[in-house]
C-alpha cells in the first residue's frame, strides 16, 4: 500500500478545513457566525497552494493506482478551488443578511468541493462513485437552503429524487462492469478487459455502459435527463445554483471523461451514436426552450443544458486514430474550463441584481448601464462569450470544438459540426436580451445598486479572463495540452 | 449453490421493482424505499460477482454503497420533513410549482 | 464437518439458557402485589385518553432515526479491518483512530447544535417556525401531522 502524502496535501488540507468550519461553528455566537467563510477561504487557499506545489511534480500514484496525480487532475483541482473563492465571495453577505444558517452552509459547500477536487484524481470505479456522492449529497441539502420558501424545498426535493436516482441506475451499471470484466475496478484496467470480452458478455457491456453514461447524463442534466436542472436552480439561493451550474457539472464532465477517454475507449462504436444524440437534443433542446425564459437564472440554467450539449459533443468525436482523440480531449477540457469561467462570471453578476430583485425577472436588469455600470459590462462579456461571440474565450472554446469535429473527418464530425453552427446562432437570440435590458431600458429605480465589493471583484476579474484568453489563446491552448491523462487511448 | 445467472436475474428484477417505485409512489418516503430497492439491487450483483470470482474488492464496494445509501436516507427523511413542514404533504406529485 | 458447528450450537444453547434463568429467577424473587393503576399504560397519574394505537407520533422521533441511522451505519467500515485486523497492523489502528475522531467530530456536531436535547424540543411552536427562515430554529419541531401522514402512507403502502 504506498500512500504519496505529498500529493494528497490538497485534500487533507481541505478536509482539515471542513472538520474546522464544523466544529468552530457550533462554538460561535449568533453574531459571529459568518465567520465561518474566512476560515474556509484560508483552508481553500491553502488548499489550492498545495495543488501548486504539486505542478511540474510529475505522475504521483497512491493506493495502488486507484488515486493518481497528473496534469489533468491538477488542472481540474486548480479550476475547482478557484471556483470555491468565488462561490465563498459570492455567498458572504447573501447568506449573512438572508438569516440562514451560516456554518452548516459552508461545511456542506466545502464538503462538495472536497467531492469536486477527489473527481479528477480517482480512477477506480469505487473513488469515482464516492467522489460523485460527495459533490452531490450536499447539493441536495444546500438546493433547499432557503427552508421557508416553497420553491426551494421543491428544488431539494427534485434535485434529491433525481439524484439518488442517477446515482443507483449508475452504480447497477458499475457493478455488471465489475463482473464483466472478470472483477477489475481501476479504469486502466476496465479497458484492457472489456477489450478481450465478446459475444453474449459483450452484450451485457455495452449495457452496462449505457448504464453508466445514463447516470451521468443526469448529472451533467443532458437532455433527455435534464428537466431537473432548471427547477433546481430557480429554487435554490443563487450562490448555491451557481455551484450547481458550474462545479458541480463541470465535476461531472472530468468523471465522465476519464470513464470515456480511459475506461470504454474500446467500445466507442457502440457508444459513439449515443453521445451524437445527447449532444444534438442536448444543444438543440436547451436553446430552443432558453428562448422563451424571462427569468435569468432559469434562462442560465437552459443556456447551461445548451452548453452541456456542446461539450458532449466532443464525446462523440472518439475513433481509432489516437491523435484525433486527443485534439477531441484537449478541445473538451478547454471549453469546460472556459464554460466554468463566464459561467460563475453570470451568475456573479446575477448574485448582485439579487439584492434588489430577488425574484431576477429579466426586466428587473433593466438600466444596469447607470445602476451598476461594472455589473453590466461585465455581464453583457459573459452573455456574449456564453454565445460564442468574439472577442471573448467563449468563441475560442467553441472554435476548438468545431476544428476538432471537421478534422474527425467521416460524415458525423461535419454534420455534429453544422449542427453546433446553427445552434450557436440561435442561442445568440436569447443571450442578447439580458444585455438589451441592461443597456436599453432604464432601471425603475435609478438610485445605485450597492454591490458587496467582492462579487464586484469576481465579476471584473472573469470579465478580464475571458478577454485574456480572447486576446493569448496561446496560453490557454497550451494548458489544455499539456494536460496529459494517464492511460489516454493508444 | 445457486448458480451466478439466477442471482442476476433476481437482481435486475429488484432494480427494476425499485425503478417502478421510483416512478409511480406519490409518497416521498415510499419514493425513498424504492431508492433504497435499487441500491440493494446493485449489492446483491456485486456480492454475488465477488463470490463467484473468488474476488474481495465487490463486498467492499458493496459495504461503502450500504454506507452511502444510509447518508441518502438520512438526507432524504430531512428533506422529506422539510417539505412537509411548508406543505402538510409529503406526495411527490404535488411538487409542481416550478415548470419550464 | 458437523462438528465444527458445536461451539455455535453450545453458545446458543446458552444464551436461550441464560435469558430463561434471568426470568425465571426474577419472577421468583420479586414482590407481585398488581393494582389498577400500576396496570394502566403509560404509568405517569393520568387516566388514558385513549387507547395507544394508530397514534400520531411526534418527528422527533425521525430525527433520532435519522441520526441512529447514520451512527450505526459508521460501524459498518469498522467490519473490514476488524477481519484483517493482524495483517493491517498498526496502520490500520491509527486509521481507524482517524474514522472514529471524524465521527466523533459528528457527535460534537450534533450535540451542541441540539439534536440530542429531547426536552427543549418538545417547547418549540409547532406552527411558529413553519414559514419562517430564522436560523437555530431547534432541529427537531414538535410536527405530529407529519409523522401521521408518513404513518398513514406506509399503512396503506403495505396494503
Amino acid at each position: 500500500m504506498n500512500i504519496d502524502y505529498h500529493a494528497l496535501l490538497p485534500e487533507f488540507i481541505l478536509a482539515g478545513t471542513i472538520l474546522l468550519v464544523l466544529v468552530v461553528d457550533v462554538f460561535l455566537p449568533e453574531r459571529a457566525k459568518w465567520f465561518a467563510m474566512p476560515i474556509g477561504l484560508i483552508g481553500v487557499v491553502g488548499s489550492l497552494a498545495g495543488v501548486l506545489s504539486l505542478i511540474g511534480a510529475g505522475t504521483r500514484e497512491s493506493f495502488g493506482g486507484t488515486y493518481v496525480v497528473d496534469e489533468f487532475a491538477l488542472l481540474f483541482k486548480g479550476f475547482f478551488l478557484v471556483t470555491a473563492v468565488v462561490v465563498l465571495a459570492l455567498s458572504l453577505r447573501y447568506f449573512r443578511e438572508g438569516g440562514f444558517y451560516q456554518g452548516e452552509y459552508y461545511f456542506l459547500l466545502l464538503t462538495s468541493f472536497l467531492g469536486c477536487v477527489m473527481m479528477p484524481s480517482s480512477r477506480d470505479l469505487l473513488l469515482l462513485f464516492l467522489a460523485l456522492e460527495l459533490v452531490s449529497a450536499p447539493g441536495f441539502l444546500m438546493a433547499a437552503f432557503r427552508k421557508g420558501d416553497v420553491k426551494s424545498n421543491e428544488a431539494g426535493v427534485k434535485f434529491f429524487i433525481i439524484g439518488v436516482l442517477s446515482t443507483a441506475v449508475m452504480l447497477f451499471g458499475m457493478s455488471l462492469i465489475y463482473g464483466v470484466t472478470g472483477g477489475a475496478t481501476k479504469l486502466a484496467e476496465i479497458g484492457v478487459a472489456l477489450d478481450g470480452v465478446s459475444g453474449e458478455m459483450e452484450t451485457l457491456a455495452f449495457a452496462a455502459i449505457l448504464f453508466v453514461v445514463v447516470g451521468f447524463a443526469f448529472k451533467v442534466s443532458a437532455v433527455p435527463f435534464q428537466f431537473w436542472a432548471p427547477d433546481t436552480y430557480e429554487g435554490s439561493p443563487v450562490p448555491v445554483a451557481a455551484f450547481l451550474a458550474v462545479a458541480s457539472s463541470v465535476a461531472g464532465f472530468a468523471g465522465l471523461l476519464q470513464l470515456m477517454f480511459v475506461a470504454f475507449a474500446g467500445q466507442h462504436e457502440f457508444w459513439v451514436p449515443i453521445f451524437a444524440f445527447l449532444s444534438i437534443a442536448t444543444m438543440t433542446v436547451g436553446n430552443l426552450v432558453a428562448l422563451q425564459q424571462t427569468q435569468v437564472v432559469r434562462l442560465l440554467a437552459y443556456s447551461g443544458i445548451a452548453q452541456s450539449g456542446y461539450i458532449l459533443l466532443t464525446f462523440a468525436l472518439v475513433t481509432d486514430d489516437a491523435a484525433s482523440n486527443r485534439n477531441a480531449f484537449a478541445a473538451a477540457v478547454t471549453y469546460i474550463l472556459i464554460y466554468g469561467v463566464m459561467n460563475l462570471g453570470a451568475f456573479a453578476a446575477t448574485v448582485a441584481v439579487s439584492r434588489r430583485h430577488p425574484t431576477l425577472g429579466v426586466a428587473d436588469f433593466a438600466g444596469l448601464r447607470e445602476t451598476a455600470p461594472v455589473i453590466a459590462v461585465g455581464m453583457a462579456v459573459f452573455m456574449i462569450s456564453l454565445a460564442g461571440v468574439p472577442p471573448t474565450g467563449g468563441f475560442w472554446g467553441k472554435l476548438l470544438i468545431f476544428q476538432a469535429a471537421i478534422e474527425r473527418g467521416g460524415t458525423l464530425g461535419p454534420a455534429l459540426a453544422v449542427v453546433m453552427l446553427v445552434n450557436s446562432v440561435a442561442s445568440v437570440f436569447y443571450y442578447l436580451v439580458v444585455p438589451r435590458q441592461m443597456f436599453l431600458r432604464d432601471a425603475a429605480d435609478p438610485s445605485r445598486l450597492r454591490v458587496p465589493a467582492l462579487v464586484t471583484a469576481v465579476v471584473a476579474v472573469a470579465m478580464v479572463t475571458l478577454v485574456a484568453i480572447f486576446v493569448l489563446p496561446n496560453v490557454f491552448a497550451r494548458l489544455a495540452e499539456i494536460s496529459t491523462l494517464v492511460g489516454l487511448g493508444a | 449453490m445457486i448458480r451466478l445467472p439466477l442471482v442476476l436475474m433476481f437482481s435486475a428484477l429488484l432494480f427494476s421493482a425499485g425503478v417502478y417505485g421510483v416512478l409511480a409512489r406519490r409518497n416521498a418516503v415510499m419514493v425513498l424505499m424504492a431508492i433504497e430497492l435499487m441500491l440493494n439491487a446493485v449489492n446483491v450483483n456485486l456480492v454475488a460477482f465477488s463470490s463467484s470470482l473468488h474476488q474481495m474488492s465487490g463486498q467492499v464496494f458493496a459495504l461503502f454503497i450500504i454506507a452511502v445509501a444510509a447518508a441518502e436516507v438520512g438526507i432524504g427523511l430531512a428533506i422529506v420533513i422539510l417539505l412537509f413542514r411548508t406543505r402538510e404533504s409529503i406526495n411527490v406529485d404535488e411538487v409542481n410549482l416550478l415548470k419550464w | 464437518m458437523l462438528t465444527e458447528y458445536l461451539p455455535i450450537v453450545a453458545m446458543a444453547v446458552l444464551a436461550v439458557a441464560f435469558g430463561v434463568a434471568s426470568l425465571v429467577v426474577s419472577r421468583m424473587f420479586r414482590p407481585h402485589r398488581p393494582n389498577p393503576v400500576k396496570l394502566s399504560p403509560y404509568e405517569c397519574g393520568n387516566d388514558p385518553v385513549r387507547l395507544p394505537r394508530g397514534e400520531r407520533f411526534s418527528v422527533k422521533f425521525y430525527v433520532v432515526a435519522m441520526l441512529f441511522i447514520i451512527f450505526d451505519i459508521e460501524i459498518i467500515f469498522l467490519f473490514p479491518w476488524a477481519v484483517r485486523f493482524r495483517q493491517l497492523g498498526l496502520f490500520g489502528l491509527v486509521e481507524m483512530a482517524f474514522f472514529i475522531g471524524l465521527v466523533f467530530v459528528a457527535y460534537i456536531y450534533v450535540w451542541r447544535a441540539g439534536g440530542l436535547d429531547w426536552a427543549t424540543s418538545v417547547e418549540a411552536p409547532a406552527d411558529a417556525d413553519l414559514a419562517s427562515d430564522s436560523p437555530r430554529d431547534p432541529m427537531a419541531a414538535a410536527d405530529e401531522e407529519l409523522a401521521a401522514a408518513m404513518h398513514d402512507a406506509e399503512v396503506a403502502g403495505a396494503r
